[in-house]
Formats: C-alpha cells, structure tokens, sequence
C-alpha cells in the first residue's frame, strides 16, 4: 500500500513544479479566443481552396485565355462568380489570385522584418549615438505616407511582383524598428541582462540568448498585423495600376478591371473585393487573438 | 509656449531636407528622362545629349538635387513634360480638394468612432463592446476602394442618391468622405476604446460619481477628456496619412485631388509633377502632425505647463 499512499504527494509536486514554456502559454491563452479560431478556421479555408485552385487550373488555359463566347456572364452553377470581359471564370482566377496577395504579404512582412526589427533592436540594444542615427533615419522614412512612398518604388522601379513585395515591405520597416526598439528597451535594463554582462556574456551571445526572445512577442503581432495590411496595400497598388501587370489575376486588379462594367455587372467587383475582405479578417482576428495570448496586460 | 511652437517648427526643417532627399532619389532611379520624351523621334542619340547636356540632366545627382531645392524654395518646381504647367501651381489649385476631403473624412470618422469606442469601453464585454469591435474589425479589414464601389454600387447605381463620381456640390463628397472615414473610423474607435478603459478605473471618477456629478458628465467630461490624448495623436496621424491614403478614395471617385494627380503623373511618367506631388505631400504631412504635436500642449495642461516656464 505504501505506493498508493505516495501517489497524492506525486501529484501535488509535479503540479507544484509544473511548468509552461511561453509559447505552450501562449497557445494556452490563445486557444480560449473564439475570434482568434474562428480566424484560424477562415484562413485555413480560403488557403486550402487556393492551393486546391493552384492543381486543378491551367493558368494558360483557364486563368488567362480569353473567350469571347462566354464574356460577362452572370454567377450560375458553370461559373459560380460569373466570368469577365474576356470570359474567364471569375472563381477560377480569384483562388489563382490567392497566391499573389499571400506571397506579396507574407514576403513584404518578412522583409521589414528582417531589416526593421534588426535596426530596432540594434537601436535599443547599444543605444548611443548609433540609436540616435537609426531612429532619426526612421523618422524621415515614417513621415512619407505610406502609399505615396510605395507607389513611388513601384513608379521608380517598374512594375513586377519582386518590387511590389519590396515596395510594400519597405514601407512598413519603421514601425517594426520603432516597436523592436521599444521592446528591446523594456528588457535591457532587467536584472538578468545586468548578469549576464557580469558573467562575462559577449554582446551578440546577451543578444541571442535574453534580448531577442524576450522582445519578440510584440513584434510576431505586427508581423501578423503587418501580412493582412500588405495584403490590402499591394492589392490597391495593384487597383491603381501598379502592382501585379496584368492578365495576372491578382484581386486588386481584378477589383479594378471591374470598375468598368459597374453598373450591370457589378458582380465583377463584388467577389475580388470578398476575396480581400475575407482574408485580411481572418488574419486581423488571428492578430488580435495573439496579442490579447501573449500580453494579458494588454487585453482589454 | 511661443518660443515651443517655434522650437518645433525649426526643428522640421532637417526632417524635410531629408524626406526630400529621399524623394527625390527614389523618382531619380526611375528609368527614362525628359529628353525621351520631348525629343522629336527623328533625333539622334547625340542630338539627345547635347539636349541633356543643356538642360544639365547629366550634373552629379547632388547637384540636380540642390538647384531641385532652390526652385522649391522659389516656388518652383519646374513644368511638367505632358502639358507644360507650372507643377508648383498645379498642386496648390488641387490641394483644397484633398483638404476638403480629408477634413470631411476625419469628420465621418470622428462621428463613428468616438460614440462607439466610448459605448464599448463603459459597455465592455458587452454585445454592444462586441458590436462596436467587429465594425472596428470590419473597418480595418476592408480596402477603401473596394467600399467605395460597393458605395457607388448602392447609393448611387441602386438608389440614385448621391453622384458616383467627380466634385460638383455637397452630394458629391458624400461618399467619398465615407470611404475614407471608415477605415481611419475602426483605427479612432480601438484608440478610443482602450484609452478609455485605461482612464475609467481612475479614482477621480470614483469621486465624481460620489459626489453625485451625473453619470453623463463622468464619461464625457471626467472620462473622455482625459483619455483624448491617444485619440488625438491617431486623428493627427491619420489626416497626414489621408493626404496620401486619398490616393485610392480620390481614384474610385474621380476627385480632383492631389492624389489622382499623383497617379495620373505616375502613368504618364511625368517625372517633375510626381517628384513635386510627391515631396510637397509629405512635407505637408509632416507640417500636419506637428500641428497636431503642438495641440496637445492645448489640450493638456501638463504638457503646457512644462513649457511655459
């Protein structure tokens, strides 16, 4: 019997000791937010159902071959969006489309990413003249407004997909800095930065092992953030003419091509715009889902 | 408080030098130049840099760049290659419009958001908390222009209420002005919405409301005033923003702003009426936010109090 007596006492000291590493509590946290899975759900549909379109549509043959027998019809069971000027299938080019907006958002993300969080962190960490030269440099690229510097690159450099992701990321690089700077600033003043140092920790070993994973969490919430507002940026750069060169179906110059037949085949507008809308919630809900996870102070 | 406002002014100009810089070398990467294009098509490459030549398109870029900002400073900015107006005086007579717009948007945008962000603080967690969230969503979510057809497919193709396009009386800046202010209207009302929460659980409203001062006076006085702060800054930002942002609102509607003026520029390569559009924009921009900057010394006496002594 002795070994059932123990078994209690067992329990008690691995519940005592049990411990969560941060991303189990963030998924903890985050799995309780209903908008948070609901976005998940939403995602997951609209992705599956691009990639889906990506095998069962030729792009020669049913994403850009016009076809002048079946122009402007109306949705029915053939064409469940209806079909365009040239008589494409609508349907069949918005999950083509799907690709551009994921890739120029998740691309444009990790760009000013890449290049943000690294001068932000940089900043925070050394402080110093080398912060004040970043930041003011910050400070000039965030006083252009965002479009007009985008459509400048676009303007600058012509257009194709490689320069709309650049242009698009670009524009987001000072606020990843500022947000990488301010969370970097929270955490090299800790105690455990001050040990750290005292024990003789290089500067790029303080770096990788305390700054940078306890500054990250605000920033994996911008960068989430920042896909469903590329999306909606390269998809207008692309409305206005200077994304994605057509006949390629991307869904803001899709959005675009049916401004012209408006008034009676307004359905062509309609179902590129759902595109848009639909998928930049579902990353907005997953955004906001994570923030509330990973700063229980923040939510509100 | 004076010697602030001026200290903030001059403390602009590096801030412009530099965003003109930038400007400025971002449009001079683009390929192609005037000579291409007013060069009649029988003239030889040499007759071509001879032209570029005179015309000194072939100085060192900092050269351009400093005769570029000597013209600024006289108000001019050079012609633009397609028509041959004076870019300089081709903007300001556009500018109104987009200010127009922008104020009306900003106006929209304040009507929604502040009601709602206040309803959802004092309501929190409540279907009205969560009716107030999903319009923030909603609003973040959606693309201006795509709204703005979805506008034009309903009040104006449906039911014939407002004019879909152009700037000829105050029906015409119905819609647009909707437009812009949803989306700027979801940004104010999460600002709204969490500055307001930050402040509702302070002790002076606990004193207000104990001393029997009216629950509305709590909110709208005690409550919303000191939550302004945020809300401003946004407001701020946003109308900076919009002066560019209006890009895509400007070409759904056809307004005569600054912003299609960008665009059309833009697709007929005219190089000196993007450059100018573009830096006299963001100069604009920046000027605005600085505005907004010296506001709050207007609003809170705390930050006043720190300059006037």
């Amino acid at each position: 019997m002795p070994v059932i007596q123990n078994e209690p006492n067992k329990i008690a000291a691995t519940k005592r000791y049990k411990k969560r590493s941060m991303s189990a509590e963030v998924w903890r946290n985050f799995k309780k937010s209903k908008g948070a899975m609901l976005g998940i759900i939403i995602l997951s549909i609209v992705l599956s159902a691009c990639i889906v379109g990506e095998f069962i549509y030729d792009y020669n043959e049913d994403i850009v071959k016009q076809n002048f027998e079946e122009r402007l019809q109306k949705p029915s069971w053939m064409h469940p969006f209806g079909t365009d000027q040239y008589g494409r299938d609508i349907f069949a080019r918005i999950l083509y489309g799907g690709r551009y907006s994921f890739s120029v958002g998740v691309v444009a993300m990790i760009i000013s990413f890449l290049i943000g969080s690294t001068l932000g962190i940089v900043a925070g960490y050394y402080g110093g003249v080398i912060e004040n030269i970043i930041m003011r440099i910050t400070d000039v690229f965030a006083s252009i407004p965002s479009v007009l510097l985008a459509i400048a690159i676009t303007a600058a450099f012509g257009q194709s997909l490689l320069v709309l992701m650049f242009a698009v990321g670009l524009v987001a690089v000072p606020a990843f800095c500022r947000v990488a700077r301010a969370a970097v600033l929270t955490v090299v003043g800790q105690e455990y930065v001050e040990a750290a140092h005292a024990a003789g920790a290089k500067n790029w070993q303080i770096l990788t092992r305390h700054i940078v994973p306890n500054s990250m969490a605000p920033i994996i919430v911008l960068c989430t953030l920042r896909v469903a507002q590329s999306i909606i940026t390269a998809s207008g750069l692309s409305f206005l003419g200077l994304g994605v060169p057509t006949p390629s179906p991307e869904w803001g110059g899709m959005l675009s091509d049916g401004r012209g037949y408006i008034r009676d085949y307004s359905y062509m507008t309609m179902f590129p715009g759902l595109a848009i809308v639909i998928t930049v919630l579902a990353i907005n809900l997953i955004g906001d889902g994570l923030r509330d996870a990973m700063d229980p102070k923040l939510k509100r | 408080m004076i010697r602030y406002v001026i200290g903030r002014l001059l403390m602009l100009i590096p801030v412009l030098i530099a965003v003109s810089l930038v400007v400025y070398f971002i449009v001079d990467l683009a390929p192609g130049d005037v000579v291409d294009v007013i060069a009649p098509d029988d003239a030889s490459p040499e007759d071509k840099e001879l032209l570029r030549e005179m015309m000194g398109l072939n100085d060192p870029f900092i050269v351009r760049y400093f005769r570029y900002m000597q013209g600024l400073l006289r108000g001019d900015l050079g012609k633009s290659y397609v028509n041959n107006r004076d870019v300089f005086e081709v903007y300001f007579s556009r500018l109104p419009n987009t200010l127009i717009l922008a104020m009306a948007g900003i106006f929209v945008a304040v009507v929604i958001a502040v009601p709602l962000g206040v309803i959802g603080a004092i309501h929190r967690a409540s279907w009205k908390d969560a009716i107030s969230m999903i319009f923030g969503l909603l609003g973040l979510s959606m693309p201006n222009f795509w709204l703005g057809l979805l506008l034009i497919i309903v009040f104006s193709l449906k039911l014939g209420l407002f004019p879909s396009y152009g700037s000829e009386g105050w029906s015409s800046i119905v819609l647009p002005a909707i437009t812009i202010g949803t989306g700027q209207a979801a940004l104010i009302m999460r600002t709204t919405r969490s500055s307001m929460l930050e402040v509702i659980r302070q002790d002076y409203l606990r004193t207000a409301r104990a001393k029997g001062v009216p629950e509305r006076t709590v909110i709208y006085k005690h409550a919303l005033r000191n939550a302004l702060i945020p809300i401003v800054t946004v407001m701020g930002t946003q109308l900076g923003v919009s002066l560019g942002g209006a890009v895509f609102t400007e070409t759904v509607f056809a307004w005569p702003g600054v912003g299609r003026l960008v665009v059309d520029a833009i697709n007929s390569r005219d190089i000196p009426m993007v450059t100018g559009c573009l830096i006299l924009t963001t100069m604009l921009a920046s000027f605005l936010i600085l505005l907004v900057d010296i506001a709050y010394a207007f609003i809170d006496p705390r930050i006043k109090a720190r300059y006037t002594k």
